[in-house]
């Protein structure tokens, strides 16, 4: 066992089986709402948590999976790819992702899902994104600098904090679970607190 | 009461999580304990064959100009000799104390651990050892001669000297680390030629031998 698993199958395997999991993180997305961009924005004005709930249900589930899968020596740890940590263009990049998510209504993943159930906005935010990546394409030596600027390697959080990864794993788990409580709260009973300070309350026409 | 119902189904989807992920935290504190794990000789064959075992010293020149903090980059060899000459970022565990508990304590079992002697062997030696206590342990190839010989030796009297590509990286590198590195003293001597003064450094005649084993 000396890669993850990926190395096992025949290319043609891989590739259906990246097909079916791409077809079953769409229907899922689809099954949370997430094609509906009011419903996503809703995280944003504090009036539906579910953006929160679903992507933070989706990483606490694949991080525990992957610890056991670890743990049970089915998954080299050492071979999965973690993405370089460049500080600077990351942060600047995930507030422009998120300005540009809160204006369009969608992030990349969620837009081709409201695509595919045949939502127009949905078709005008894809055509956004290829003529932003265009643009970035075009304008990037301009800012090659910049873009690998606060660079720190291949950084994963027990690294970092230099932690056991297990208690990491607790701990965002924890901080998870107390997340999704804290976000039901805000829904259910703390709904007057959420209608005054973050717009209009969850069903309330506006 | 369907309300109730899924409440306590999310309740119950959490409680599950919560308890998988202190299962996995328990398990992970109990196996990273002091005992040595067994080592697999079939797949650690199969890796030392595959040169997964081992940093070039190319690597670890770019791990430490891109400042990365995932590695520990361990010199093994007794304390004069680190003091004469060591490669950036370095940390001075003679190999005499690697595993004592003072030595072992300085090694994290989250990060890549790279060892490094004067030359191949006694590196891969304690990285073997290190492994079979757990740590994720690599050697870098050659030692300190591999890393004088491809990257602090000028490209020009080199016995293979790189592609045009690869030779203007390679004096770029030996510039970062010339200028970085030289030991600190009385050595104003132009790096182009000139080693830093030390019994470590071998003779400029075998550095050319570049990666030849040791």
């Amino acid at each position: 066992m000396n890669a993850p698993f990926v190395a096992s199958f025949s290319v043609t395997v891989f590739i259906l089986m990246s097909l079916g999991l791409g077809f079953f993180f769409g229907f899922f997305l689809e099954r949370a709402g997430f094609s509906s961009a009011l419903k996503l924005t809703g995280q944003f004005y504090f009036r539906d948590f579910s953006v929160l709930k679903v992507m933070f249900t989706a990483i606490i589930v694949a991080m525990v999976g992957i610890g056991y899968f670890a743990m049970m020596g089915w998954l080299d740890m050492s071979q999965v790819f973690v993405p370089p940590a460049f500080v600077w263009p990351q942060l600047v990049g995930g507030l422009l992702l998120g300005a540009g998510f809160i204006v369009g209504g969608y992030c990349p993943g969620t837009s081709l899902v409201a695509a595919a159930v045949g939502k127009l906005d949905a078709l005008f935010f894809i055509g956004g994104i290829f003529i932003g990546i265009f643009l970035f394409g075009v304008t990037e030596p301009g800012f090659a600098h910049f873009n690998v600027s606060g660079s720190l390697g291949p950084l994963t959080l027990p690294v970092w904090l230099n932690l056991n990864t297990g208690i990491v794993v607790l701990a965002i788990v924890v901080v998870a679970v107390t997340a999704f409580w804290a976000s039901e709260m805000s829904e259910g009973p703390w709904r007057l607190f959420a209608r005054t300070y973050g717009g209009a309350g969850e069903g309330e026409k506006r | 009461m369907r309300f109730e119902l899924r409440l306590a189904g999310k309740r119950l989807a959490a409680a599950v999580i919560v308890l998988l992920a202190a299962v996995l935290a328990l398990a992970a504190t109990i196996a990273k304990g002091p005992g040595a794990g067994p080592l697999d000789a079939a797949a650690t064959a199969q890796a030392i064959d595959a040169e997964r075992d081992h940093v070039t010293p190319g690597e670890m020149a770019r791990w430490i100009l891109e400042k990365r903090q995932d590695y520990q980059l361990i010199d093994i060899r007794p304390a004069w000799q680190f003091d004469d000459y060591h490669i950036p970022t370095a940390t001075n565990v003679p190999l005499t104390t690697l595993f004592a508990e003072s030595g072992l304590k300085q090694l994290s079992r989250e990060k890549k651990i790279v060892l490094y002697g004067f030359g191949a062997g006694h590196a891969a030696q304690a990285q073997l050892l290190l492994s079979m206590k757990g740590y994720q342990a690599y050697s870098l190839r050659d030692g300190i001669e591999g890393w004088w010989g491809s990257i602090m030796t000028p490209s020009s009297i080199r016995s293979d000297p790189p592609d045009p590509t690869g030779y203007r990286q390679a004096k770029q590198l030996r510039e970062r680390f010339m200028g970085s590195s030289a030991p600190a003293a009385g050595t104003s001597a132009p790096p182009l030629a000139v080693p830093p003064p030390s019994t470590v450094i071998p003779p400029k005649n075998k550095l050319k031998l570049g990666r030849g084993c040791s």
